[in-house]
Protein backbone atom coordinates (compact mmCIF):
# COMPACT_ATOMS: atom_id res chain seq x y z
CA UNK A 1 0.00 0.00 0.00
CA UNK A 2 1.08 3.25 -0.72
CA UNK A 3 0.30 6.24 1.37
CA UNK A 4 0.32 9.89 0.68
CA UNK A 5 -0.03 12.19 3.53
CA UNK A 6 -0.07 15.87 3.51
CA UNK A 7 2.06 16.02 0.46
CA UNK A 8 2.53 19.30 -0.59
CA UNK A 9 4.54 21.13 -3.63
CA UNK A 10 6.08 24.66 -4.64
CA UNK A 11 8.51 25.88 -7.23
CA UNK A 12 9.28 29.07 -5.41
CA UNK A 13 6.51 31.22 -4.44
CA UNK A 14 3.88 28.94 -6.38
CA UNK A 15 2.19 26.53 -5.13
CA UNK A 16 1.55 23.35 -7.26
CA UNK A 17 -0.14 20.92 -4.80
CA UNK A 18 -1.63 21.13 -1.36
CA UNK A 19 -2.28 19.16 1.25
CA UNK A 20 -2.66 15.79 -0.58
CA UNK A 21 -3.63 12.76 0.76
CA UNK A 22 -4.35 9.62 -0.74
CA UNK A 23 -4.24 5.63 -0.70
CA UNK A 24 -3.22 3.13 -3.24
CA UNK A 25 -3.77 -0.40 -2.71
CA UNK A 26 -2.44 -3.58 -4.32
CA UNK A 27 -4.80 -4.95 -7.15
CA UNK A 28 -6.23 -1.63 -7.58
CA UNK A 29 -6.07 0.66 -10.36
CA UNK A 30 -6.10 4.29 -8.96
CA UNK A 31 -7.40 7.11 -11.87
CA UNK A 32 -6.17 10.71 -11.54
CA UNK A 33 -8.28 13.26 -13.49
CA UNK A 34 -7.85 17.30 -14.05
CA UNK A 35 -7.42 19.93 -16.43
CA UNK A 36 -3.74 20.46 -18.15
CA UNK A 37 -1.81 22.60 -15.19
CA UNK A 38 -3.73 20.87 -12.16
CA UNK A 39 -0.36 19.12 -10.91
CA UNK A 40 -1.07 15.78 -12.08
CA UNK A 41 2.51 14.85 -14.07
CA UNK A 42 4.16 17.05 -10.65
CA UNK A 43 1.58 14.45 -8.12
CA UNK A 44 3.05 11.71 -10.60
CA UNK A 45 6.95 13.11 -9.68
CA UNK A 46 6.74 13.24 -6.60
CA UNK A 47 5.60 10.13 -6.17
CA UNK A 48 8.27 8.46 -7.97
CA UNK A 49 10.56 10.87 -5.98
CA UNK A 50 11.76 12.93 -9.13
CA UNK A 51 10.76 15.87 -7.32
CA UNK A 52 11.71 16.77 -3.69
CA UNK A 53 7.89 17.84 -2.04
CA UNK A 54 6.78 18.22 2.28
CA UNK A 55 4.59 15.29 3.22
CA UNK A 56 5.09 11.81 3.44
CA UNK A 57 4.67 9.36 0.83
CA UNK A 58 4.65 5.91 3.02
CA UNK A 59 5.13 2.16 1.21
CA UNK A 60 5.95 -0.52 3.35
CA UNK A 61 7.71 -2.78 1.18
CA UNK A 62 11.04 -1.41 0.72
CA UNK A 63 12.18 1.64 -1.75
CA UNK A 64 9.26 2.88 -3.66
CA UNK A 65 10.89 3.87 -6.36
CA UNK A 66 13.06 0.66 -6.99
CA UNK A 67 9.87 -1.38 -7.80
CA UNK A 68 7.78 1.59 -9.76
CA UNK A 69 7.73 1.95 -13.57
CA UNK A 70 7.02 5.34 -14.55
CA UNK A 71 5.20 6.10 -18.16
CA UNK A 72 6.17 9.77 -18.40
CA UNK A 73 3.10 11.83 -21.00
CA UNK A 74 5.99 12.40 -23.52
CA UNK A 75 8.93 9.78 -23.17
CA UNK A 76 12.16 10.84 -23.80
CA UNK A 77 13.96 8.57 -26.62
CA UNK A 78 17.78 8.79 -26.65
CA UNK A 79 19.21 9.62 -30.44
CA UNK A 80 21.12 6.95 -32.14
CA UNK A 81 19.66 4.13 -29.76
CA UNK A 82 17.51 1.16 -31.62
CA UNK A 83 14.33 0.33 -30.09
CA UNK A 84 16.01 -3.35 -29.02
CA UNK A 85 18.72 -1.14 -26.86
CA UNK A 86 16.79 1.19 -24.88
CA UNK A 87 14.54 -2.23 -23.69
CA UNK A 88 18.21 -3.85 -22.41
CA UNK A 89 18.80 -0.40 -20.73
CA UNK A 90 15.53 -0.57 -18.91
CA UNK A 91 16.09 -4.41 -17.92
CA UNK A 92 20.25 -3.62 -17.02
CA UNK A 93 18.27 -0.80 -14.59
CA UNK A 94 16.82 -3.62 -12.80
CA UNK A 95 18.56 -6.84 -13.72
CA UNK A 96 16.48 -8.17 -15.62
CA UNK A 97 17.66 -10.78 -18.29
CA UNK A 98 16.10 -11.07 -21.44
CA UNK A 99 17.25 -13.43 -24.01
CA UNK A 100 15.09 -12.59 -26.95
CA UNK A 101 13.12 -9.26 -27.17
CA UNK A 102 11.34 -10.16 -30.35
CA UNK A 103 9.12 -12.71 -28.46
CA UNK A 104 8.06 -9.98 -25.79
CA UNK A 105 7.25 -7.50 -28.45
CA UNK A 106 3.71 -6.84 -27.35
CA UNK A 107 2.94 -4.12 -29.70
CA UNK A 108 5.00 -5.58 -32.92
CA UNK A 109 7.75 -2.32 -32.88
CA UNK A 110 10.49 -2.24 -34.89
CA UNK A 111 12.88 -3.17 -32.70
CA UNK A 112 15.95 -3.01 -34.53
CA UNK A 113 15.32 0.28 -35.73
CA UNK A 114 16.38 3.59 -34.13
CA UNK A 115 13.60 4.73 -31.63
CA UNK A 116 14.13 8.21 -31.92
CA UNK A 117 12.43 7.69 -35.59
CA UNK A 118 9.71 6.26 -33.85
CA UNK A 119 6.14 8.00 -34.12
CA UNK A 120 4.41 9.58 -30.70
CA UNK A 121 2.50 6.46 -29.99
CA UNK A 122 5.28 4.13 -31.07
CA UNK A 123 7.65 5.97 -28.42
CA UNK A 124 4.51 5.83 -25.82
CA UNK A 125 4.63 1.90 -26.43
CA UNK A 126 8.33 1.06 -26.35
CA UNK A 127 8.17 3.28 -23.01
CA UNK A 128 5.32 1.06 -21.80
CA UNK A 129 7.24 -2.20 -22.50
CA UNK A 130 9.96 -1.31 -20.90
CA UNK A 131 8.62 -0.73 -17.48
CA UNK A 132 6.72 -3.63 -18.14
CA UNK A 133 9.82 -5.68 -18.51
CA UNK A 134 11.26 -4.48 -15.05
CA UNK A 135 8.47 -6.56 -13.46
CA UNK A 136 7.43 -3.23 -11.23
CA UNK A 137 5.36 -3.65 -8.14
CA UNK A 138 4.18 -0.10 -8.84
CA UNK A 139 3.01 1.65 -12.34
CA UNK A 140 2.81 5.21 -12.47
CA UNK A 141 1.13 5.84 -16.05
CA UNK A 142 0.70 9.12 -16.85
CA UNK A 143 -1.48 9.78 -20.12
CA UNK A 144 -0.83 5.97 -21.71
CA UNK A 145 -3.40 6.29 -23.88
CA UNK A 146 -2.62 9.62 -25.88
CA UNK A 147 -1.28 9.53 -29.24
CA UNK A 148 -1.71 5.46 -29.64
CA UNK A 149 -3.94 3.76 -31.81
CA UNK A 150 -7.01 2.01 -31.55
CA UNK A 151 -5.23 -1.28 -31.26
CA UNK A 152 -2.91 -0.73 -29.22
CA UNK A 153 -5.45 1.18 -26.85
CA UNK A 154 -7.20 -2.26 -26.26
CA UNK A 155 -4.16 -3.92 -25.93
CA UNK A 156 -2.72 -1.31 -23.10
CA UNK A 157 -6.79 -1.79 -21.35
CA UNK A 158 -6.10 -5.56 -21.38
CA UNK A 159 -2.75 -4.55 -19.68
CA UNK A 160 -4.05 -2.92 -17.03
CA UNK A 161 -6.30 -5.21 -16.13
CA UNK A 162 -3.64 -7.91 -16.24
CA UNK A 163 -1.62 -5.84 -13.53
CA UNK A 164 -4.60 -5.40 -11.13
CA UNK A 165 -5.02 -9.09 -11.77
CA UNK A 166 -1.08 -9.70 -10.71
CA UNK A 167 -2.42 -7.77 -7.14
CA UNK A 168 -0.05 -5.04 -8.80
CA UNK A 169 -0.78 -0.96 -7.84
CA UNK A 170 -1.95 1.20 -10.51
CA UNK A 171 -1.85 4.88 -10.80
CA UNK A 172 -2.66 6.68 -14.32
CA UNK A 173 -4.34 9.67 -15.55
CA UNK A 174 -5.67 9.96 -18.38
CA UNK A 175 -8.24 12.34 -20.18
CA UNK A 176 -10.36 9.62 -21.94
CA UNK A 177 -13.51 8.92 -19.31
CA UNK A 178 -13.90 5.91 -21.04
CA UNK A 179 -10.58 4.18 -20.85
CA UNK A 180 -10.86 4.96 -16.94
CA UNK A 181 -14.77 3.65 -17.09
CA UNK A 182 -13.44 0.29 -17.97
CA UNK A 183 -10.84 0.14 -16.11
CA UNK A 184 -9.89 2.10 -13.10
CA UNK A 185 -11.72 1.24 -9.33
CA UNK A 186 -11.36 4.70 -8.09
CA UNK A 187 -10.87 8.23 -9.37
CA UNK A 188 -9.50 11.17 -7.87
CA UNK A 189 -10.16 14.99 -9.36
CA UNK A 190 -7.13 17.25 -9.00
CA UNK A 191 -7.91 20.49 -9.33
CA UNK A 192 -5.64 23.69 -8.99
CA UNK A 193 -3.49 21.21 -7.05
CA UNK A 194 -6.01 19.97 -4.48
CA UNK A 195 -7.87 16.62 -4.78
CA UNK A 196 -11.40 18.06 -4.72
CA UNK A 197 -13.28 14.77 -5.05
CA UNK A 198 -12.00 11.42 -4.77
CA UNK A 199 -14.98 8.32 -5.94
CA UNK A 200 -15.49 4.77 -6.50
CA UNK A 201 -16.86 2.97 -9.62
CA UNK A 202 -20.47 3.83 -9.18
CA UNK A 203 -19.98 7.67 -8.78
CA UNK A 204 -17.23 8.66 -11.92
CA UNK A 205 -20.19 10.41 -13.64
CA UNK A 206 -20.11 12.59 -10.92
CA UNK A 207 -16.56 13.63 -11.38
CA UNK A 208 -17.10 13.64 -15.52
CA UNK A 209 -20.01 15.90 -15.01
CA UNK A 210 -18.40 18.49 -12.70
CA UNK A 211 -15.23 18.44 -15.20
CA UNK A 212 -17.86 19.30 -18.22
CA UNK A 213 -19.38 21.71 -16.22
CA UNK A 214 -16.54 23.85 -14.91
CA UNK A 215 -14.18 23.37 -17.80
CA UNK A 216 -15.97 22.71 -20.65
CA UNK A 217 -19.40 25.10 -20.98
CA UNK A 218 -18.13 27.74 -18.92
CA UNK A 219 -14.79 27.96 -21.58
CA UNK A 220 -16.56 28.14 -24.55
CA UNK A 221 -18.99 30.36 -23.10
CA UNK A 222 -16.23 33.03 -22.80
CA UNK A 223 -15.39 32.93 -26.46
CA UNK A 224 -18.82 34.48 -27.20
CA UNK A 225 -19.74 32.45 -30.39
CA UNK A 226 -22.52 33.84 -32.34
CA UNK B 1 18.87 36.40 -41.54
CA UNK B 2 20.50 38.88 -38.85
CA UNK B 3 18.09 38.01 -36.14
CA UNK B 4 19.29 34.34 -36.46
CA UNK B 5 22.86 35.05 -36.33
CA UNK B 6 22.19 37.58 -33.44
CA UNK B 7 20.28 34.47 -31.95
CA UNK B 8 22.99 31.85 -32.54
CA UNK B 9 25.48 34.58 -30.48
CA UNK B 10 22.68 35.07 -27.56
CA UNK B 11 22.34 30.94 -27.56
CA UNK B 12 26.22 30.93 -26.81
CA UNK B 13 26.17 33.94 -24.41
CA UNK B 14 23.83 31.85 -22.45
CA UNK B 15 25.11 28.86 -22.56
CA UNK B 16 28.77 30.23 -21.47
CA UNK B 17 26.96 31.69 -18.50
CA UNK B 18 25.39 28.93 -17.53
CA UNK B 19 28.43 27.51 -17.43
CA UNK B 20 30.42 30.20 -15.41
CA UNK B 21 32.64 31.41 -18.53
CA UNK B 22 33.26 34.74 -19.83
CA UNK B 23 32.71 34.75 -23.22
CA UNK B 24 35.98 36.99 -23.64
CA UNK B 25 37.84 34.45 -22.30
CA UNK B 26 36.08 31.66 -23.45
CA UNK B 27 37.20 32.93 -27.12
CA UNK B 28 40.52 33.23 -25.99
CA UNK B 29 40.76 29.24 -25.04
CA UNK B 30 38.71 28.30 -27.99
CA UNK B 31 41.37 30.20 -30.11
CA UNK B 32 44.33 28.98 -28.40
CA UNK B 33 43.14 25.25 -28.70
CA UNK B 34 42.07 26.09 -32.03
CA UNK B 35 45.79 26.97 -32.84
CA UNK B 36 47.58 24.83 -30.68
CA UNK B 37 45.90 21.59 -32.80
CA UNK B 38 46.18 23.32 -35.32
CA UNK B 39 50.05 23.14 -35.33
CA UNK B 40 49.86 19.74 -32.99
CA UNK B 41 48.41 18.31 -36.56
CA UNK B 42 50.74 19.98 -38.76
CA UNK B 43 53.93 18.97 -36.54
CA UNK B 44 52.76 15.03 -36.04
CA UNK B 45 50.36 13.99 -38.48
CA UNK B 46 51.49 13.20 -41.77
CA UNK B 47 50.00 14.18 -44.69
CA UNK B 48 48.39 16.68 -42.35
CA UNK B 49 47.49 18.89 -45.51
CA UNK B 50 44.81 16.22 -45.89
CA UNK B 51 44.08 15.59 -42.44
CA UNK B 52 42.98 18.73 -41.70
CA UNK B 53 40.83 20.03 -44.27
CA UNK B 54 39.02 16.54 -43.64
CA UNK B 55 38.43 17.33 -39.89
CA UNK B 56 37.23 21.05 -41.08
CA UNK B 57 34.64 19.22 -42.85
CA UNK B 58 33.60 16.40 -40.62
CA UNK B 59 32.88 19.71 -38.54
CA UNK B 60 30.45 21.51 -40.94
CA UNK B 61 28.91 18.12 -41.79
CA UNK B 62 27.42 18.36 -38.03
CA UNK B 63 25.48 21.70 -39.56
CA UNK B 64 23.65 19.10 -42.23
CA UNK B 65 21.63 17.38 -39.03
CA UNK B 66 18.42 16.79 -40.67
CA UNK B 67 16.03 17.64 -37.77
CA UNK B 68 17.98 21.18 -37.72
CA UNK B 69 17.55 21.97 -41.29
CA UNK B 70 13.66 20.86 -41.44
CA UNK B 71 13.38 23.58 -38.87
CA UNK B 72 15.32 26.16 -40.70
CA UNK B 73 13.42 25.39 -44.17
CA UNK B 74 9.55 25.73 -41.69
CA UNK B 75 11.23 29.19 -40.42
CA UNK B 76 12.54 30.32 -43.70
CA UNK B 77 11.89 31.00 -47.38
CA UNK B 78 14.41 28.64 -49.60
CA UNK B 79 16.35 31.85 -50.37
CA UNK B 80 17.45 32.85 -47.18
CA UNK B 81 17.67 29.63 -46.29
CA UNK B 82 20.75 28.76 -48.45
CA UNK B 83 22.23 31.98 -47.87
CA UNK B 84 21.85 30.50 -43.68
CA UNK B 85 23.81 27.10 -44.64
CA UNK B 86 26.04 29.04 -46.82
CA UNK B 87 27.63 31.97 -44.69
CA UNK B 88 27.38 29.54 -41.64
CA UNK B 89 29.68 26.69 -43.57
CA UNK B 90 32.03 29.74 -44.92
CA UNK B 91 32.32 31.15 -41.23
CA UNK B 92 32.99 27.40 -39.93
CA UNK B 93 35.77 27.29 -42.29
CA UNK B 94 37.36 30.28 -42.21
CA UNK B 95 39.44 29.80 -39.68
CA UNK B 96 40.95 26.25 -41.23
CA UNK B 97 41.39 28.06 -44.30
CA UNK B 98 43.13 30.78 -42.39
CA UNK B 99 45.62 28.29 -41.00
CA UNK B 100 45.73 26.70 -44.20
CA UNK B 101 47.26 30.06 -45.84
CA UNK B 102 49.92 30.81 -42.70
CA UNK B 103 50.92 27.53 -43.64
CA UNK B 104 51.27 28.42 -47.40
CA UNK B 105 48.90 25.34 -48.58
CA UNK B 106 47.34 27.79 -50.77
CA UNK B 107 45.58 25.49 -53.01
CA UNK B 108 44.15 23.30 -50.18
CA UNK B 109 42.68 26.67 -48.45
CA UNK B 110 40.75 27.69 -51.67
CA UNK B 111 39.56 23.81 -52.17
CA UNK B 112 38.72 24.30 -48.52
CA UNK B 113 36.47 27.26 -49.00
CA UNK B 114 35.05 26.00 -52.28
CA UNK B 115 33.97 22.35 -50.40
CA UNK B 116 32.64 23.74 -47.77
CA UNK B 117 30.62 26.42 -49.56
CA UNK B 118 29.30 22.94 -51.75
CA UNK B 119 28.85 21.42 -48.65
CA UNK B 120 25.72 23.83 -47.45
CA UNK B 121 23.87 22.22 -50.33
CA UNK B 122 23.71 18.51 -48.94
CA UNK B 123 22.25 17.67 -45.36
CA UNK B 124 23.17 14.71 -43.19
CA UNK B 125 22.08 11.33 -45.16
CA UNK B 126 19.16 10.61 -42.99
CA UNK B 127 20.19 7.22 -41.13
CA UNK B 128 16.21 5.88 -40.76
CA UNK B 129 16.94 3.03 -42.37
CA UNK B 130 20.39 2.35 -41.41
CA UNK B 131 21.59 0.98 -38.08
CA UNK B 132 25.29 1.44 -37.56
CA UNK B 133 26.24 -1.99 -35.58
CA UNK B 134 28.44 -1.66 -32.44
CA UNK B 135 29.87 -4.10 -30.26
CA UNK B 136 28.09 -2.90 -27.16
CA UNK B 137 24.76 -3.49 -27.25
CA UNK B 138 24.55 -5.70 -23.39
CA UNK B 139 25.29 -2.02 -21.59
CA UNK B 140 23.59 0.84 -23.21
CA UNK B 141 23.64 4.05 -24.19
CA UNK B 142 26.77 5.76 -23.55
CA UNK B 143 29.12 4.04 -26.18
CA UNK B 144 26.21 2.84 -28.71
CA UNK B 145 25.10 6.04 -29.07
CA UNK B 146 28.75 8.14 -29.09
CA UNK B 147 30.13 5.14 -30.83
CA UNK B 148 27.36 5.68 -34.03
CA UNK B 149 27.56 9.97 -33.59
CA UNK B 150 31.07 9.81 -34.29
CA UNK B 151 31.79 6.84 -36.37
CA UNK B 152 33.77 8.89 -38.71
CA UNK B 153 36.48 9.89 -36.23
CA UNK B 154 37.33 5.61 -35.94
CA UNK B 155 37.69 5.45 -39.21
CA UNK B 156 39.66 8.35 -39.22
CA UNK B 157 41.49 6.76 -36.43
CA UNK B 158 41.75 3.27 -37.90
CA UNK B 159 42.59 4.38 -41.14
CA UNK B 160 45.68 6.58 -39.67
CA UNK B 161 47.30 3.55 -37.76
CA UNK B 162 47.19 1.87 -40.86
CA UNK B 163 49.14 4.55 -42.59
CA UNK B 164 51.30 5.30 -39.37
CA UNK B 165 52.85 1.37 -39.88
CA UNK B 166 53.02 2.08 -43.36
CA UNK B 167 55.53 4.86 -42.93
CA UNK B 168 56.54 3.87 -39.85
CA UNK B 169 55.49 6.68 -38.03
CA UNK B 170 54.80 5.70 -34.43
CA UNK B 171 53.77 8.88 -33.52
CA UNK B 172 51.25 8.80 -35.75
CA UNK B 173 49.43 5.90 -34.29
CA UNK B 174 50.15 7.43 -31.22
CA UNK B 175 48.15 10.25 -32.47
CA UNK B 176 44.94 7.89 -33.65
CA UNK B 177 45.12 6.63 -30.17
CA UNK B 178 44.58 9.93 -28.53
CA UNK B 179 41.87 10.59 -30.90
CA UNK B 180 39.90 7.54 -29.74
CA UNK B 181 40.20 8.82 -26.26
CA UNK B 182 39.39 12.18 -27.01
CA UNK B 183 36.26 10.91 -28.77
CA UNK B 184 35.24 8.31 -25.80
CA UNK B 185 35.51 10.93 -23.07
CA UNK B 186 33.15 13.15 -25.06
CA UNK B 187 30.14 10.14 -24.79
CA UNK B 188 30.00 11.43 -21.29
CA UNK B 189 30.21 15.39 -21.74
CA UNK B 190 26.00 15.87 -22.10
CA UNK B 191 24.15 14.66 -19.16
CA UNK B 192 21.21 12.06 -19.61
CA UNK B 193 17.53 13.17 -18.26
CA UNK B 194 17.10 12.33 -14.49
CA UNK B 195 14.54 9.86 -15.45
CA UNK B 196 17.34 7.48 -17.36
CA UNK B 197 19.32 7.94 -14.20
CA UNK B 198 16.30 6.99 -11.62
CA UNK B 199 15.26 3.92 -13.34
CA UNK B 200 18.06 1.99 -11.95
CA UNK B 201 17.51 0.45 -8.77
CA UNK B 202 20.99 0.43 -7.85
CA UNK B 203 23.18 1.95 -4.64
CA UNK B 204 25.01 5.27 -6.22
CA UNK B 205 28.07 2.94 -5.55
CA UNK B 206 27.11 0.26 -7.28
CA UNK B 207 25.76 2.64 -10.56
CA UNK B 208 29.28 4.51 -10.79
CA UNK B 209 31.10 1.41 -10.08
CA UNK B 210 29.24 -0.52 -13.25
CA UNK B 211 29.65 2.71 -15.52
CA UNK B 212 33.34 2.70 -14.57
CA UNK B 213 33.53 -0.77 -15.52
CA UNK B 214 31.49 -0.76 -18.95
CA UNK B 215 33.57 2.71 -19.47
CA UNK B 216 37.08 0.64 -18.94
CA UNK B 217 36.33 -1.76 -20.88
CA UNK B 218 34.75 -0.40 -23.99
CA UNK B 219 37.17 2.23 -24.07
CA UNK B 220 39.67 -0.68 -24.09
CA UNK B 221 38.14 -2.57 -26.78
CA UNK B 222 38.24 0.84 -29.48
CA UNK B 223 41.92 1.30 -28.49
CA UNK B 224 42.91 -2.55 -28.61
CA UNK B 225 43.01 -2.74 -32.64
CA UNK B 226 45.52 -0.01 -32.51
CA UNK B 227 47.49 -1.25 -30.01
CA UNK B 228 48.20 -5.01 -30.72
CA UNK B 229 49.20 -3.46 -34.42
CA UNK B 230 51.82 -0.77 -33.35
CA UNK B 231 52.89 -3.43 -30.14
CA UNK B 232 53.68 -5.68 -33.40
CA UNK B 233 55.38 -3.31 -35.50
CA UNK B 234 57.65 -1.69 -32.78
CA UNK B 235 57.18 -4.25 -29.58
CA UNK B 236 60.14 -2.02 -27.96
CA UNK B 237 57.90 1.08 -28.11
CA UNK B 238 54.93 -1.22 -26.83
CA UNK B 239 55.56 0.24 -23.25
CA UNK B 240 54.51 3.97 -24.30
CA UNK B 241 51.36 2.34 -25.82
CA UNK B 242 50.61 0.69 -22.72
CA UNK B 243 51.42 3.95 -20.66
CA UNK B 244 49.05 6.11 -23.24
CA UNK B 245 45.82 3.45 -22.66
CA UNK B 246 46.74 3.44 -19.12
CA UNK B 247 46.13 7.37 -18.52
CA UNK B 248 44.07 7.54 -21.62
CA UNK B 249 40.88 5.53 -19.87
CA UNK B 250 41.61 7.10 -16.70
CA UNK B 251 40.96 10.47 -18.37
CA UNK B 252 37.43 8.81 -19.56
CA UNK B 253 36.87 7.52 -16.43
CA UNK B 254 37.51 11.47 -14.94
CA UNK B 255 35.22 12.41 -17.45
CA UNK B 256 32.48 10.15 -16.83
CA UNK B 257 32.80 10.94 -13.15
CA UNK B 258 32.99 14.68 -13.60
CA UNK B 259 29.41 13.91 -15.05
CA UNK B 260 27.78 12.45 -12.47
CA UNK B 261 29.74 15.04 -10.01
CA UNK B 262 28.12 17.81 -11.48
CA UNK B 263 24.88 15.92 -12.25
CA UNK B 264 22.48 17.23 -13.30
CA UNK B 265 23.91 20.09 -14.42
CA UNK B 266 25.96 20.21 -18.09
CA UNK B 267 29.02 20.47 -18.83
CA UNK B 268 30.68 23.41 -16.35
CA UNK B 269 34.10 25.11 -16.21
CA UNK B 270 35.14 23.09 -13.29
CA UNK B 271 34.70 19.79 -15.10
CA UNK B 272 36.39 21.26 -18.25
CA UNK B 273 39.17 22.12 -15.69
CA UNK B 274 39.99 18.64 -14.53
CA UNK B 275 39.52 17.12 -18.03
CA UNK B 276 41.74 19.33 -19.55
CA UNK B 277 44.01 19.29 -16.19
CA UNK B 278 43.70 15.51 -16.91
CA UNK B 279 44.69 15.36 -20.75
CA UNK B 280 47.83 17.76 -19.93
CA UNK B 281 49.01 15.86 -16.77
CA UNK B 282 47.72 12.63 -17.13
CA UNK B 283 49.02 10.80 -13.72
CA UNK B 284 46.48 13.78 -12.00
CA UNK B 285 43.98 11.41 -12.57
CA UNK B 286 45.04 9.21 -9.50
CA UNK B 287 43.86 11.91 -7.77
CA UNK B 288 41.35 13.43 -9.04
CA UNK B 289 39.55 10.42 -9.76
CA UNK B 290 38.48 9.18 -6.28
CA UNK B 291 37.62 12.89 -5.40
CA UNK B 292 35.30 12.76 -8.36
CA UNK B 293 34.43 8.97 -7.27
CA UNK B 294 33.08 10.39 -3.49
CA UNK B 295 31.52 13.58 -4.92
CA UNK B 296 29.32 11.52 -7.63
CA UNK B 297 27.91 8.97 -5.32
CA UNK B 298 26.85 11.73 -2.78
CA UNK B 299 25.65 13.69 -5.39
CA UNK B 300 23.51 10.58 -7.31
CA UNK B 301 21.89 9.68 -3.51
CA UNK B 302 19.36 11.93 -3.78
CA UNK B 303 17.97 10.37 -7.26
CA UNK B 304 18.98 6.97 -6.60
CA UNK B 305 17.90 6.91 -2.67
CA UNK B 306 21.19 4.62 -0.97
Amino acid sequence: MIKINSLNKSYGSKQILSNINLSFNEGEINGIVGENGAGKTTLFKCLASLEQYDGDIIYENGILKNVTGFLTTDPYILSKITGKEYLQLFCNARNVVIDNFDEINIFDLPLNQYADTYSTGMKKKLALTAILLQKNEVFILDEPFNGVDIQSNIVIKEVLLKLKELKKTVIISSHIFSTLNETCDYLHHLKNGRIIKSVAKNDFKSIEDDMKLTSVSYQIDKLNLI
Amino acid sequence: MNFYFALQYKRVKRLLKKSGINHFIALGIVLFLFVAISHFIFEKVIYAQYVYPIISLSLLNILGNVKRNEFLKNCYTVKKYKQIRLLENIVGAIPFVIYLLFKQEYITAILLLVISSLLSLFNKINSFQFVIPTPFYKNPYEFITGFRKTYVLFILSYTLTIISIYVGNFNLGIFALILIVLTCLNFYSKPEPKHLVWIHAQTPKLFINKKIKVAILYSFILILPIILSLSIINIEKAYLLVIFSVFGISTVVVSLLGKYAFYPSEINISQGMLISVSLIFPPITLIIIPILYIRSTQNLTHILHD
